[in-house]
């Protein structure tokens, strides 16, 4: 194996990174009103009936809760595209507001924080400690050993 | 016979076909390439590379070790290169069955559909774990039968190098003799795609004669856009764990289970089995949809998935 057959991919790779930011490719995408979130949503999981919802000061993300107020939809931008998780109980490790942010904590090591940047501290509070008794303590009550888990 | 290094070989014309799919996209106004997920994408080639060069010689070696049981002794004649091409490209098609049907494998193959895009860097966005979850046993009774290891491991660069162009969306679609017996940009956009029609559909390396012959072909449907990534797609795009965050998801669920009945689900059930039922698998997800389907009255043949 020569020099050449490492320097060639880890340039060729920083080439191609340049050119696509050449070509305008650092985009960000955005959750603009209620109507996007439902659509979105009818589009990914159509199973999942949204009541509230609550979009972020920013619009780069979004919160639905769903009629039955069981589980929750964080829709948030990734890049240019808009990533939806619908968070059941057992998949919330924690909720907690800082300043106006709403800072979700999930099992899933594939989307492990996601902030929602609500823009007011009380609204955020509030927030945390709804999804707190919808998600993380409702789970102690409906089933010991998923609490369990996310005790450990 | 000393072969060459087809994937080493073709690492610049990767490169430059890269960076005219960027440049025609950007073009055509295309939104095909973003640069956190691009540069995610491309480091995730690197690091299988990497991890290919650390684990190159055992997998040489285990190859070598059944060859030297084989059945027949085939070597290198002009009819052996023909019939590797057919018999790797069958067991590809396997092993990339079997990548999306349990977990286990799954875990080290979510990484390559974990983009929300669909463009040449996506199909370098290579496993790190494939070799460590042992899906290469796949490949190993080709040596049995007799093909020669030098041989079976040129013809998997083959089949990887035609994997690298179909992906991507600036080809739409092929002659039709030629969509009808190879892999295509067309059909490999159905396979990454989360569209219930299309989920864990279109598992074919080179021939696509394998997804018609086992039932699991489906064609692109221009009425349809192709939304890709996976079922839960990923909040990140940190290389690492794109790279682990399924293996991490099976321990969590392995060390929540209650018995051995759930801790072998979670480890060798389809993706997304739940003991209870209620997961989203490709199964339930795709059955949920038909029933929506037909609650609405579409009609069945823009419902059912079509098998070729």
């Amino acid at each position: 194996m020569s020099p050449l057959d490492l320097i060639l991919p880890v340039a060729g790779i920083a080439l191609i990174i340049l050119v696509v930011w050449l070509a305008g490719g650092l985009r960000s995408a955005s959750v603009d009103d209620a109507e996007a979130v439902r659509r979105h949503l009818a589009l990914d999981h159509p199973e999942f009936e949204p009541g509230e919802l609550r979009l972020a000061a920013d619009k780069r993300s979004a919160l639905a809760v769903d009629r039955g107020e069981r589980r929750i939809a964080v829709l948030f931008a990734l890049g240019d595209r808009v990533t939806i998780r619908i968070v059941a109980p057992g998949d919330l490790a924690g909720a907690a507001a800082h300043g106006g942010d709403l800072v979700l904590t999930l099992t899933d090591l594939g989307a492990r924080r996601i902030v929602l940047r609500l823009g007011d501290a009380e609204l955020a509070q509030a927030w945390a400690a709804r999804l707190d008794r919808l998600l993380i303590r409702g789970t102690e009550t409906q089933g010991g050993r998923s609490a369990a888990v996310l005790a450990s | 016979m000393t072969l060459p290094d087809p994937v080493a070989l073709a690492v610049p014309a990767f490169i430059v076909l890269v960076l005219a799919e960027v440049v025609i996209a950007r073009f055509r106004s295309s939104a095909s390439y973003e640069l956190r997920d691009t540069a995610a994408s491309l480091l995730m080639g690197l690091g299988n590379f990497a991890q290919g060069l650390a684990t190159a010689g055992l997998l040489y070696l285990a190859t070598a070790w059944v060859w030297q049981f084989r059945l027949f002794d085939i070597g290198y004649t002009w009819w052996a290169f023909l019939a590797i091409f057919l018999a790797e490209d069958l067991c590809y098609y396997w092993f990339h069955r079997l990548s999306h049907e349990h977990r286990i494998w799954w875990a080290a193959h979510v990484n390559h559909h974990s983009s929300q895009h669909y463009n040449l860097s996506t199909a370098l966005r290579q496993t790190w774990t494939g070799n460590l979850a042992l899906t290469w046993v796949v490949w190993l009774p080709l040596a049995l039968i007799g093909f020669p290891p030098a041989l079976i491991i040129f013809e998997k660069g083959i089949s990887l190098i035609y994997q690298f162009w179909i992906h991507t969306e600036q080809v739409r679609r092929l002659p039709r003799w030629f969509e009808a017996v190879f892999n295509t940009p067309s059909h490999h956009r159905v396979h990454h795609a989360t569209n219930p029609r299309y989920l864990d559909r279109n598992y074919a390396g080179i021939l696509i004669i394998w997804d018609k012959l086992f039932g699991t072909f489906v064609p692109e449907d221009d009425a349809e856009a192709c939304r890709y990534g996976i079922v839960k797609n990923l909040g990140t795009f940190n290389p690492v764990r794109i790279a682990f965050h399924e293996w991490a998801g099976i321990v969590h669920d392995v060390r929540a289970a209650g018995n051995w009945r759930e801790r072998l689900g979670y480890v060798f059930g389809p993706p997304g089995w739940k003991p209870d039922g209620s997961g989203a698998t490709s199964e339930t997800i795709r059955a949920a949809w038909r029933a929506r389907a037909s609650a609405a009255g579409v009609p069945s043949s823009t419902r059912v998935a079509q098998k070729g």
